[in-house]
């Protein structure tokens, strides 16, 4: 893993007095996808919305350490512009009340784009991408909240993608949804990993051992702070991890 | 039946009784306002009440027409001047504004809503209108419709903000999030995805600041100046229409209910069912717009 597109130093989280996160170093590798797992509550959610900032919304965060995307620290950017670079998908769809042309469109427009012509292009090649084109490139002008819950997340896939970020983080982006549209998201995320680096959160064991290469095992000890235990290559984590909470996690021990 | 089921049941009519009550409280009142109108309808006809501006009571002339562009213009003017003010209130409440400084803005907010309107009119009596009076316009006296407009504009401030802050309020979390991953600003966000996911409710406000601006009655007889003309400008420059005076419909009733008698009596009643008229279809708007909008936003979850 010599391409580091993330990498944390030191990195500690503090709510008010309560540390969410200790002293995680890690190097996230490029256009690759790293899985995060661990028991609810390590604080692995919180550590993926550290790569956008999106804990800057939240009153009384700090830090410590730092955090670098490509080699510079991600504190010292403007958050408005690192967004547009670092794009995220949540745990729910949440397209916003608009078309679907809109919704997509909604990144481009922000950062002042006005050309009818381009937005056109950027909406098909971001639903193309999203492997989401095929099934609404009639119907563009629907809103985006009459898709099924499946076909919503591949919109607020193909909505981060408009902005051409080069990282994508997921927070669990599968959970609420059912099977058939947990492995077309599946696909989507193997397919993608060939331009973005991706960061997904987990909960489920059997989808970070199909969509990742890399796979972090965060846990929490007594004090509530979310540490890294073990950092390596899936196959590595899932066959022969080298911490016993690890496997004890992986085997379904505990969590 | 035990003792608690009994309390249970009582319990059940009075509540129902109590609910029958404030539904029939209402038929009543529209009952007897409509009921007291029906010589007006009658005896001048319903086109020359609605369409005449000429009301000269001495002389059987009871044309509402002027009282119905007072109520609108001054309505209007309070829309103008307070929307916008009370749509900042309620964004700075909702999306800005720190803890600490909601817990003190907010409660100054609705503090305006619990002043009497006697002393809003006061307000407006001693100083608005010699305000407005040193304006070097001919024929301006200083009441009128800007004077109104103003105090209006202040005392639907309230309804408005609170009400479409909890439209601002209620618009989901997830939106915002979504908005700002993308590498929006947060004004960005408010304007293009906040504002107008919270729209109908936020319209609401707006429709039901236009029904208590419509019934406000006491200020305004204190600063619009009643005469029952036509609203119109005082010069060549159309913004003088505000410098003019004007008579709102609750302030025709107000000022002459208590030495009417007959007919005119009844025509001030026919007056009232105009006014109850305006503000029901004010209000069951605002109800169709919120229903409305809830009901399709429920079909596309």
């Amino acid at each position: 893993m010599n391409d580091s597109k993330l990498v944390t130093i030191n990195y500690s989280l503090y709510y008010g007095n309560f540390q969410a996160l200790k002293d995680i170093n890690i190097k996230i590798p490029e256009n690759k996808v790293t899985a995060l797992i661990g028991p609810s509550g390590c604080g692995k959610s919180t550590f993926l919305r550290s790569f956008n900032r999106m804990n800057d919304l939240i009153p009384g965060v700090r830090t410590e350490g730092s955090v670098l995307l490509d080699g510079e620290d991600l504190f010292k950017m403007d958050p408005v512009a690192l967004r547009q670079n670092v794009g995220m998908v949540f745990q729910k769809p949440n397209p916003f009340p608009k078309s679907i042309f809109d919704n997509i469109a909604y990144g481009p427009r922000v950062t002042g784009l006005k050309d009818r012509h381009k937005l056109e292009e950027i909406v098909e090649r971001s639903l193309r991408s999203a492997a989401l084109w095929d099934e609404v490139k009639d119907s563009l002008g629907k809103s985006g909240l009459e898709l099924s819950g499946g076909q919503q997340q591949r919109l607020c896939i193909a909505r981060a993608l408009a902005v051409e970020p080069t990282v994508i983080l997921m927070d669990e982006p599968a959970a609420s949804l059912d099977p058939i549209a947990t492995l077309r998201i599946e696909d989507l995320i193997h397919k993608l990993s060939e331009n973005y680096t991706i960061v997904i959160v987990t909960h489920n064991m059997q989808q970070a051992g199909r969509v990742s290469d890399y796979t972090a095992f965060f846990y929490t000890d007594e004090t509530r702070a979310g540490q890294l235990v073990e950092f390596d290559e899936t196959k590595t984590i899932f066959t022969n991890p080298s911490d016993q909470r690890t496997e004890d996690y992986i085997t379904g021990r505990f969590g | 039946m035990s003792g608690r089921m009994i309390v249970d049941k009582a319990v059940k009519v009075v509540l129902f009784a109590s609910a029958i009550i404030s539904i029939l409280i209402v038929l009543a009142i529209g009952f007897f306002i409509f009921r007291e109108s029906l010589d007006a309808w009658a005896k001048i006809g319903i086109s020359e009440m609605l369409f005449k501006s000429v009301w000269r009571p001495g002389q059987d002339q009871y044309g509402i027409l002027a009282m119905i562009v007072g109520s609108v213009s001054v309505t209007f003017g309070a829309i103008l001047m307070g929307v916008p003010l009370a749509l900042g209130c309620a964004i700075f409440l909702a999306e800005i504004a720190p803890a600490g400084v909601q817990s003190i803005v907010r409660p100054a907010v609705q503090l305006l809503a619990g002043i009497p309107s006697v002393v809003y009119g006061l307000f407006g009596l001693v100083i608005l209108v010699p305000m407005i009076r040193k304006l070097n316009v001919p024929g301006n006296s200083g009441f009128g419709l800007l004077a109104s407009s103003i105090v209006l504009a202040v005392m639907i401030l309230p309804t408005i903000a609170s009400i479409a802050e909890d439209a601002i309020r209620a618009v989901p979390e997830n939106y915002r999030q979504g908005s700002l991953a993308l590498g929006a600003t947060k004004w960005q966000t408010i304007t293009k995805v906040v504002l107008p996911a919270g729209k109908s409710g936020i319209i609401a406000a707006i429709i039901l600041g236009i029904g208590r601006a419509l019934g406000e009655t006491m200020a305004m007889i204190m600063v619009i100046g009643n005469s029952v003309i036509m609203p119109k400008p005082l010069t060549a420059n159309p913004l003088t229409f505000f410098l003019s005076q004007a008579r709102t419909l609750t302030g025709n009733i107000a000022v002459e209910i208590n030495y009417a008698t007959g007919l005119h009596a009844n025509a001030l009643f026919a007056t009232g069912v105009v006014l109850f008229a305006l503000i029901m279809i004010i209000n069951a708007s605002a109800r169709w717009i919120i229903t409305h909008d809830q009901r399709s936003s429920e079909k596309a979850r």
